[in-house]
């Protein structure tokens, strides 16, 4: 015994070292398990057959596996994250911006000025969206949302803001003056950093989305979208409840943080608005206000306040999976954030066709001059040669160019399933329309051709690129409402 | 694998350590050629095959060697062992230096307007320079009789793959281990001091190398994107030089601490070396077993000293030559090394080859070697030698002292605190450096000193491997 003591102490760093080798191995076969910190599956085991044995993706692939298994890695990424951005103020990664305080920021709001701006003009979109869901009987209500970088900008580091971050608040500034004028677009920007005034924070400080103030606003904003002051009738505001949220801007800096807010939302007896009517578009601030649980018992502000309202996110808007219910609803509430903003094009062009499908607009014609030798036949449709382009124009005697119009162009004949492309020339300035058709299935749509205040329907040039045994029926002109203020 | 994945840490190693402790002496030696066996697969799958048959190559050869020599047949001697020199150094040709070969006679070729012959694409195993290294140092030993030819085809596999060292270095010669290839006991003192130098290592490598690698990369990506600035390209190569030792020298402490552990004593081969006087012992402190194994097979078997000044200065050339190009198939490294045997050639010119003692104005020669050295990472680092001169271009042409926004960043977090304090460290006088005495020292200060340290580095070394993908050593590609 007394001579084993000093041997213990000249072993002490060796079994120590050892201890700390073998602790992992000893722990995950005790049945610790890590989670995973980038929100992943773990990788799976690669296939372990001679010939796999010989190609270096197997080793590399067994070296993630047990990575992934390995406890105690979702606390060492904690640790060096909190080392980084506590310790230094640090941001190891390039899409968040460390400001006053600790405060983070999303780079990606910068994204309009990063490369990755709209082709076409956002606002021009969002005026041929509600105008063309209010000739189609609808109503749609966009709720831009400032983003943090703006709203909150006291916070961000003063003399290091990146000029993408700038130019990116200038887009979004401007987005919403353009849009002021537009009845279906409410000013929760306003709101917010009128709150922001008053020294009320909007934003969390490590996340994206808004605190309890902040989505205070937004739940009214978009319930009285759906029916003016139903956010007053149901008492809606914070209920003195805490909810747990971990923070996203913190996961990109591999730092597990935990934000606590009010939850928002009905007095608790209050009886919502049947909404089987409503469609629900947005983005993860609406998933996190109106569709997530929250509260005891458990529950959603969407079926509490807004009973049988539909939703849809962004991807399914743009992969079509949203149609039916674009079709179904009679009001529309979207929110709007900076990538909503950027991306709006491509789900535009979705909901414009499907909202037009059900409307009829005044009769034009095919300029006879344009159509190339084709012949039209007595109802004003023509039958472009098979694989022939043609360039299209239009007569119309009562055309308004002061104001936006979409031109419909039915279109039968042709197989189902064959498709036939369509385009509108661009503007002026080189931007082309946004929601347009670009291709039609030609099984009785019409294509969706908005054009836009200052252009001589005359003047401009529709390519038909038809599908065999197309039929183009004759152009109508829907002249939207006044939006643009 | 490599010492810093996980896999390697957490599975490999403890695995391994415990199965040698626990197997039988005889034993362990088989033991621990499977489990570097199963190291070296991991990396280089099939090659291991080529490697195997190389050593058993050896192994018959080296004991015709012996017989020859012990039988006073020096030509049949000698013609062994250019066999083997030759099966050696063609592995070595074939899967290092055979696609640059071909590409320089395409370029050849294409000047003269002849048709080309097409290209190679050969995966380059790694580190098959320094086991290549090791195995050939065996034959000649055993030519020279310095050495007895290994009577176990076990221990000539052991000597060539043994982990620690098969695939970075240190390069081992087996007159350096030769003895405990047959009889090694698991010290207690060598399994402590042992511990302690691998963390030490891991520490080096995470902590510091890991952590300021962004500055360098940054500064060499902004150099090809045409966007570097003349403060970012000073401060990237500073980054890179930094980077670069702590990466190495860790690799080589975390080998020599887990062959204590395992009952081995890998040479050493870093001593300080930014805090040489001369270039002359910046290579006496720098990659030492390389610049020993240059000196005893190349260097003096040229001739070394003796001889005319023409004749040393050309010995000298050669050896640099090869040295360069033996750190990467590249006209970039070949000129790496013409740099540093002209400044060589320079020290014997001026007298200036100072090694050791007093010198006059310390830290002004520590100072210029110091620069050369760092002057000389450009050509290592981009290994293109157009992305040399541009990076050369805008470090001695002054474009603005302004740091870009993304390094002013970077630097504002833990690679700025750790680069000052890593090229501290790797500048101040040995004297006034604790790291050998650290590991080295005796008494209870040191021991309290080094427990603590273990206790704090090595968990923070081990978390930092879980928070990182992988990460490869620098010295794996030569």
């Amino acid at each position: 015994m007394i001579r084993s003591r000093p041997r213990l102490r000249r072993l002490l760093p060796f079994l120590w070292a050892v201890a700390l080798l073998c602790a992992p191995g000893v722990a995950y076969l005790a049945g610790v398990r890590q989670e995973i910190f980038e929100n992943r599956a773990p990788d799976g085991r690669p296939p372990l057959s001679l010939s796999a044995l010989s190609e270096p993706d197997t080793y590399a692939g067994l070296d993630a596996f047990i990575r992934d298994r390995l406890p105690f890695r979702d606390d060492a990424l904690d640790l060096r994250g909190r080392v980084e951005l506590f310790g230094f103020g640090y941001s190891a990664s390039p899409a968040v911006l460390i400001g006053d305080d600790r405060w983070l920021f999303y780079l990606d709001e910068a994204r309009p000025c990063t490369g990755a701006a709209p082709v076409t003009d956002p606002v021009l979109a969002v005026n041929y969206l509600t105008g063309a869901a209010r000739v189609s009987g609808r109503e749609a209500t966009f709720i831009p949302a400032g983003s943090k970088a703006r709203v909150e900008r006291e916070r961000l580091p003063r003399d290091q803001v990146p000029a993408s971050l700038r130019c990116a608040r200038a887009f979004e500034e401007d987005f919403e003056r353009r849009l002021r004028g537009n009845p279906d677009v409410p000013d929760l920007t306003a709101r917010l950093e009128t709150l922001v005034a008053r020294g009320v924070r909007t934003f969390r400080r490590w996340d994206t989305h808004w605190t309890t103030a902040g989505n205070n606003e937004f739940v009214r904003a978009v319930l009285d979208a759906v029916e003016p002051g139903l956010a007053r009738r149901l008492g809606v505001g914070p209920r003195g409840v805490d909810r747990s949220y971990q923070a996203d801007l913190t996961t990109f800096l591999r730092v597990k943080a935990i934000e606590e807010e009010e939850i928002v939302a009905p007095e608790p007896d209050a009886v919502g608005r049947p909404s089987e009517d409503v469609l629900l578009i947005g983005d993860s601030q609406m998933g996190l206000s109106i569709l997530e649980e929250q509260g005891s018992p458990p529950r959603t502000v969407q079926g509490q306040a807004l009973p049988g309202a539909k939703y849809c996110n962004w991807p399914q808007l743009h992969e079509g999976r949203c149609d039916p219910l674009l079709v179904a609803a009679r009001k529309v509430v979207v929110e709007l954030v900076m990538r909503n903003i950027v991306d709006l094009e491509r789900g535009c062009g979705r909901a414009v066709f499907a909202w037009m499908q059900e409307t009829r607009g005044r009769e034009a014609e095919w300029d006879p001059a344009s159509t190339g030798g084709t012949d039209l036949e007595r109802d004003g449709s023509l039958v472009p040669g098979e694989g022939v382009q043609s360039t299209l124009r239009i007569t119309d005697p009562e055309d308004d160019p002061t104001r936006d119009r979409i031109v419909l162009v039915p279109m039968s004949g042709a197989p189902v399933g064959a498709r036939t492309q369509v385009a509108v020339p661009a503007r002026a300035s080189g931007r082309p329309e946004p929601c347009s058709t670009t291709d039609v299935s030609a099984a009785g749509e019409a294509a969706v051709l908005p054009v836009g205040r200052g252009r001589e329907l005359a003047d401009m040039s529709f390519t038909v690129n038809p599908a065999p045994g197309l039929r183009i029926g004759a152009p109508q002109v829907v002249t939207l409402p006044d939006a643009e203020g | 694998m490599v010492f810093s994945s996980p896999t390697f840490l957490f599975l490999f190693l403890p695995a391994v350590l415990i199965a040698v402790w626990l197997s039988p002496a005889r034993g362990r030696n088989l033991l621990l050629v499977l489990a570097s066996a199963g190291f070296y697969v991991w990396g280089a799958q099939e090659f291991l095959l080529v490697v195997v048959l190389s050593t058993l190559a050896d192994f018959f050869l080296s004991r015709s060697i012996e017989s020859a020599r012990e039988g006073g047949d020096d030509r049949r001697a000698r013609l062994l062992l250019i066999a083997a020199i030759v099966q050696n150094l063609a592995l070595l040709a074939w899967f290092k230096y055979a696609s640059f070969g071909v590409d320089q006679l395409n370029r050849a070729l294409g000047e003269l307007g002849i048709e080309t012959v097409g290209t190679l694409s050969i995966v380059l195993p790694i580190g098959i320079s320094f086991f290549t290294f090791g195995k050939l140092s065996y034959v000649v030993d055993v030519f020279r009789g310095e050495v007895r030819a290994v009577r176990s085809p076990v221990d000539l596999l052991l000597f060539v793959l043994l982990f620690p060292q098969a695939i970075a270095g240190p390069i081992v010669r087996l007159r350096e281990i030769e003895t405990q290839l047959t009889d090694r006991p698991l010290r207690e003192d060598m399994l402590a001091r042992g511990a302690v130098r691998f963390s030490h290592g891991l520490a080096k490598k995470v902590l510091i190398a890991d952590t300021i690698a962004p500055v360098a990369d940054m500064a060499f990506a902004s150099a090809e994107a045409g966007t570097l600035t003349t403060t970012a390209a000073w401060i990237g190569l500073l980054a890179y030089t930094m980077q670069l030792y702590y990466d190495f020298s860790g690799y080589c402490d975390m080998a020599i601490g887990i062959g204590m552990m395992l009952g081995f004593n890998l040479p050493e081969n870093f001593d300080r070396p930014y805090t040489a006087k001369s270039i002359t012992e910046f290579w006496r402190r720098w990659h030492m077993t390389l610049s020993r194994w240059f000196r005893d097979y190349v260097y003096i078997p040229l001739g070394g000293n003796r001889g005319s000044e023409g004749r040393i200065a050309r010995n000298l050339v050669i050896v640099f030559l090869l040295t360069g190009f033996w750190h990467g198939a590249a006209w970039a490294f070949v000129l790496w090394g013409a740099y540093h045997g002209a400044w060589l050639l320079a020290e014997r010119r001026f007298g200036l080859r100072t090694v050791e003692g007093d010198v006059a104005l310390p830290w002004l020669r520590q100072g210029a070697m110091f620069l050369i050295v760092m002057l000389g990472w450009v050509l290592f680092r981009a290994e293109d030698l157009g992305l040399a001169i541009d990076y050369y271009t805008v470090m001695f042409t002054p474009n603005g002292l302004a740091l870009p926004g993304e390094m002013r960043a970077l630097l504002g977090g833990p690679a700025g605190p750790v680069l000052v304090g890593a090229a501290l460290v790797a500048l101040v006088p040995s004297a006034l450096s604790g790291g050998r005495w650290l590991v080295e020292a005796a008494g209870t200060l040191p021991r309290l000193s080094r427990t603590a340290t273990l206790a704090a580095i090595l968990p923070l070394g081990l978390l930092w491997t879980l928070t990182s993908d992988f990460s490869p050593f620098l010295y794996f590609r030569f």
